[in-house]
């Protein structure tokens, strides 16, 4: 590995604040419903498995790139040569440039119900498209700068959450366990879109200087996220009662609406401007990853492969004007994570350890 | 090439400002109270206040329109108004008791999607019409903040249970517990809280006059604040503040018709006495006195729940979270039957800074 000059990396901790930005967005405002529906009041067991499972996908994920020497894309060309690994990574490059544009899609809708009925959909991704585009063009570290301020600046919004316990009523998470296992194995897989994000480790982690040790803050953030929403989901569960919680988009937002204090009346109107710090990460390192691949797959400029999705992306948005299509690439990018963490991953760890054992190295 | 793009951002952020629609406070008129009445078959009667403010007060201005449906109400309103209305800082809405009787659901459907109106709104149900009601003028910072600060009030310093728009709807679509409201009325100039309605879904069934209010607050929400004048056998009358009060609520026996205990530790300190010293006998007296009003104040209350087959308590709910695999259904197929038994502890802690 090595191929990455020293000043363009960054220390092993700050693997921390990128897994655990990217980890953090826009599903934050909505996944209580979902997991609830399947899993009842028992649906914040489910957010413990779908975090221990995750631990599980990111030590195979720290082993693979040990074994590739720190580069994923090499990894699928040594196993199944140059043409059929490139189509792998070329998916690859599909799935993180919709991360982007899930991201900004689902984040406008939500500007639109709750804020600006009025705001058009292009005029606002085209803003912070280019606000995107000029971040990532500044390269990783610029990026990590990203991740690290637009994780710790909307920290305090964990506070407001505080005027929620007012009206809950924890009585309502008991008895535990009262839902079959597998309902609750369900709900820990449709868990995996809002825990999605550290598997972006597969192709920032040349860019960490001494690679190895940033494992221990991989794991640290994903133990963080998972606690954060573990809570989150609690709070819920305590907050409406169970039919109440089904009738809700996005209850993360509903839970701001009690929120009272002298000076602002209407807390979620803050809370979703401070949102758009919290995706933007998201939509960044999305960005810079699938860019990444693209400039390795084909020896392009990273720039220029920037541009073009970025442009792609932008233009799938203005093709988009309905909540359905919106929920729909939201389905197909929690299938496509599913798949690739929790079948690709393990399919290749083992391929892997086979090949190694036969070929003497991979 | 960042130069430029800095430029081209800038551009851009400065062409979209502007784009979306601006509400400045001068403009608009700003809803601060709502009330519904029924006004003849299949109409409604919707009234709104709009604060206008002068020099060190505040006025109302109402406005009132019959329609057919809540949606028309409101927007029909709009008619009548010079500036938009906007509904974003509504304190509270009022319902008519005779349409509370019919099923207030409509009227509040609105506030549950219009993601500008907090979930905080408080709710309360009018003897007599929501319309003479919001007609008078009360307090110095116009009605919509007046009624909210004396509902708020009777909540957090007296007898009066916790409710606002999210309790409404969370107790309204829990299968365990069902939804009451405070019960105002107008009193000439002032607006008096003279009780709570329970509703079975969304219509009101019963009411609970100001006499129950304190036993049915320690049941419903297991504190209470508010002074409670105790009456002694020998007409002597002792008044006390309540401190705290802790509920507890256990189930035994099967699922389907379990036996519930209901057990309330309440903590006080007398305010008033004045027929001669507090000595630790009266003290002692005071306490039975109280428990044995408490137990039986309480069970006549529970006791009435059970006729009316409604559950504002949340006891379906309760014995959801003590039982696996719980039925609603079979819960309330007994629940006029089932045994409660009410225990009260009560402990007079000081006697305040007389001696």
């Amino acid at each position: 590995m090595a191929s990455v000059a020293e000043r363009l990396q960054v220390s092993p901790f700050m693997t921390f604040f990128i897994i655990m930005s990217m980890q953090i967005g826009i599903g934050v405002l909505g996944f209580q419903r979902i997991i609830a529906e399947t899993a009842g009041h028992d649906a914040w067991i489910s957010v413990l498995l779908a975090g221990a499972s995750s631990h599980l996908i990111l030590i195979l994920i720290y082993w693979l790139l040990q074994q590739a020497d720190g580069d994923f894309v090499l990894l699928h060309q040594r196993l199944f040569g140059r043409w059929v690994g490139g189509v792998l990574s070329l998916l690859l490059v599909l799935y993180f440039a919709i991360i982007p544009f899930v991201v900004l899609n689902t984040y406008i809708e939500v500007v639109q119900v709750w804020m600006f009925p009025d705001l058009k959909t292009w005029e606002f991704s085209l803003a912070l498209f280019l606000l995107c585009l000029y971040i990532t063009f500044g390269g990783f570290r610029i990026v990590v700068g990203i991740c690290f301020f637009f994780l710790i600046i909307p920290s305090y919004l964990v506070f407001t959450f505080w005027f929620v316990l007012d009206y809950s009523d924890f009585y309502q998470l008991l008895p535990i366990f009262d839902h079959s296992p597998s309902a609750i194995l369900k709900a820990a897989k449709q868990m995996t879109l809002t825990m999605l994000g550290y598997e972006t480790v597969l192709f920032f982690y040349p860019f960490i200087k001494g690679g190895k040790q940033s494992a221990k803050w991989a794991h640290a953030a994903v133990l963080t996220t998972t606690l954060f929403y573990t809570l989150l989901t609690i709070l819920t569960l305590a907050y409406f009662s169970e039919n109440q919680l089904q009738r809700q988009i996005w209850p993360t937002l509903m839970m701001w609406k009690v929120v009272e204090l002298p000076f602002i009346e209407r807390f979620e109107y803050i809370g979703i401007a401070n949102w758009l710090l919290i995706i933007l990460p998201n939509i960044c390192l999305g960005l810079w990853c699938s860019s990444r691949i693209c400039k390795q797959l084909f020896s392009i400029r990273q720039k220029m492969a920037l541009l073009v999705i970025t442009t792609i992306c932008f233009f799938c948005t203005l093709w988009i004007d309905d909540r359905a299509e919106i929920d729909f690439a939201n389905t197909i990018l929690n299938r496509a994570g599913f798949y690739f963490l929790y079948i690709w991953i393990p399919c290749l760890a083992g391929i892997t350890y086979i090949v190694k054992k036969v070929r003497g190295n991979v | 090439m960042s130069m430029r793009t800095a430029l081209l951002i800038g551009v851009t952020v400065v062409l979209l400002c502007g784009c979306v629609r601006k509400e400045i406070l001068d403009d608009i008129n700003i809803e601060s109270a709502v009330g519904f009445d029924e006004a003849g078959k299949e109409k409604i009667r919707g009234t709104i206040v709009i604060p206008v403010y002068k020099r060190g007060e505040t006025a109302n201005k109402t406005l009132t329109t019959v329609s057919s449906t809540a949606k028309d109400v409101l927007e029909e309103l709009q008619y009548k108004t010079s500036e938009p209305l906007v509904s974003g800082s509504i304190e509270i809405a009022l319902y008519g008791k005779q349409l509370a009787k019919q099923g207030i659901f409509p009227f509040i459907d609105q506030f549950r999607r219009d993601a500008s109106i907090g979930t905080r709104l408080y709710l309360a149900v009018v003897d007599g019409t929501a319309k003479h009601l919001l007609e008078g003028n009360y307090g110095r910072q116009g009605n919509g903040i007046y009624l909210s600060n004396l509902l708020k009030q009777n909540i957090e310093r007296r007898d009066l249970p916790k409710t606002n728009l999210h309790l409404f709807l969370k107790t309204y679509y829990a299968d365990g517990k069902d939804p009451f409201l405070p019960y105002i009325r107008r009193v000439g100039e002032d607006v008096q809280v003279i009780g709570v309605v329970l509703f079975r879904g969304d219509r009101v069934v019963d009411t609970i006059g100001q006499s129950d209010m304190f036993y049915f607050k320690i049941v419903a929400d297991g504190y209470s604040e508010g002074t409670h004048t105790v009456r002694l056998n020998n007409k002597k009358y002792v008044s006390i503040k309540n401190i705290s009060t802790k509920r507890t609520i256990s189930f035994s026996g099967p699922k389907t018709r379990p036996h519930i205990h209901v057990h309330i530790a309440l903590e006080g300190i007398v305010r008033e006495y004045k027929h001669g010293p507090f000595t630790s006998a009266v003290r002692r007296s005071v306490e039975k006195t109280f428990e044995q009003q408490i137990r039986s104040q309480t069970e006549a209350l529970l006791r009435r729940f059970q006729e009316k087959q409604i559950d504002p308590i949340g006891f379906g709910d309760l014995a959801a979270s003590r039982y696996r695999q719980f039925r609603h259904r079979d819960f309330y197929k007994h629940y006029s039957q089932l045994p409660i038994r009410i225990t009260a502890d009560v402990t007079i802690r000081v006697t305040g800074i007389i001696e």
